[in-house]
């Protein structure tokens, strides 16, 4: 089974004051031109034979394991009306505040209307990407915290952005639904539109609208609840 | 090949060479102690030998095209540190492809630098999908490093693969430089 070149280099040692010589010459052919030799004189492991076997299994697997999915798609078609608030850089100094913020008018998973931008209540936006990290650890902590009654004089809505059926945690509705995401949804298009509009920010992106529908404030990342409720009371103020 | 067969297919790959690279460090270490081991070791050597180049050069070519193919047919943008990946890999191709043809075994320890830093920046890659916190408080909507494109069996991800390839050119490299020093042994037995 193993190579006849093995057993000098492993014998060497006890057999070096014997006669190593005329048996590792001999048994061995001449070690220098082995370089080019042994590979296709002596070998015992087909390693090439094993490697490209092994690859041709695992297309093969590949190919046939995934026969059977198909392509998903899961996009909404919201309408965006009125002028795209300018590209997000920072929560200070944000040029964006005091704009009318553009309304959106799309559909949750269900295919129910949501309207978002609306003057009328002060409103918190929350836009969410359900490959998103961050976002996957910012949504159960805020609803545990609209569980608790957080939510008071403002509304939360959110958007589902960034779609991409080939990215993990898809689709996102049964992201949202699996963690009991309360507030309403609405879905992006494949442009991510809605998310343009609002001027994309890092996931997880908020855009804090005052009751008159003026942007608050804008933030990008994961917020805790702290600094959440420092925003919502601002916006919440906004209506009195 | 639709992407879901691809990602299967590449995240398959992925796994044999871990399980090539586990089983080479298993046998080294095994056949220092164990005369069978050290047997099953030289085996296996001898039937790479004259080899390692070349197989270095197709590890690192598939992982080529595989990147191109992640970014340039499925349109997933690299990130930052992806890119960082890619600088240290696609010259192996060239590198080790060129001193495959000329037989030039001393190219072993360009490759093996160029293999451990990119290996290096695959791991810290790995390490900020898996604590996204390490990285930033934010994903880029276009490219965050954070955010898998690929999440096979909850732990195949891209930077996975760049290091299973890294590793396994490294294990290339370590078993070329173990066929020259048998040679030079039995040399010296001569």
């Amino acid at each position: 089974m193993s190579g006849p070149k093995a057993k000098p280099k492993r014998k060497m040692p006890a057999q070096k004051s014997a006669a190593p010589t005329p048996a590792a010459a001999d048994g061995n052919g001449k070690p220098r031109r082995a370089v080019v030799e042994a590979p296709k004189k002596k070998r015992n492991i087909p390693i090439f034979g094993i490697v490209i076997g092994v690859v041709a299994v695992l297309l093969v697997l590949a190919v046939t394991l995934t026969a059977d999915s198909g392509p998903g798609s899961e996009f909404g078609e919201p309408v965006v009306t009125g002028d795209g608030l300018p590209f997000f850089q920072s929560t200070a100094g944000d040029i964006a505040i005091g704009q009318q913020a553009p309304v959106v008018t799309g559909e949750d998973f269900g295919g129910g209307e949501v309207v978002i931008g609306e003057p009328g209540t002060p409103t918190a936006i929350v836009f969410l990407a359900h490959w998103c990290p961050h976002c996957q650890r910012e949504v159960p902590r805020v609803q545990q915290w609209i569980d608790g009654g957080g939510l008071e004089g403002v509304e939360l809505v959110s958007v589902a952005t960034s779609i991409n059926s080939a990215r993990t945690n898809y689709p996102p509705s049964s992201w949202l639904d699996r963690e009991g995401w309360s507030p309403d949804v609405v879905i992006d298009d494949t442009d991510s539109t809605v998310l343009q509009s609002y001027g994309a920010g890092g996931f997880p992106y908020w855009v804090f609208l005052n009751a008159d529908g003026t942007v608050a404030a804008r933030s990008a990342g994961e917020l805790d609840i702290a600094q959440l409720e420092v925003f919502m009371n601002v916006i919440a103020a906004s209506s009195a | 090949m639709n992407f879901d067969t691809m990602r299967l297919f590449f995240s398959l790959l992925a796994i044999a060479a871990n399980i090539a690279v586990f089983g080479a460090v298993v046998l080294f270490i095994a056949a220092r102690s164990s005369e069978g081991a050290a047997r099953q070791r030289d085996a296996i050597l001898d039937s790479i030998r004259g080899y390692e180049l070349w197989m270095g050069f197709a590890v690192a070519l598939v992982a080529t095209l595989g990147s191109l193919y992640l970014s340039e047919i499925e349109h997933l943008v690299p990130c930052r540190l992806c890119w960082f990946q890619r600088i240290f890999m696609y010259p192996l191709v060239i590198v080790l492809g060129v001193a495959a043809w000329r037989r030039d075994s001393q190219i072993k320890l360009t490759a093996t630098i160029l293999a451990g830093i990119g290996g290096l920046i695959a791991i810290y890659h790995y390490l900020i999908q898996h604590f996204p916190t390490l990285d930033s408080g934010a994903c880029d909507p276009t490219a965050p490093c954070s955010a898998a494109y690929i999440w096979q069996w909850n732990f195949v991800s891209i930077p996975y693969m760049a290091l299973s390839s890294f590793a396994l050119i490294l294990t290339l490299m370590f078993a070329l430089r173990s066929n020259e020093g048998r040679m030079s042994e039995l040399e010296l037995a001569e």
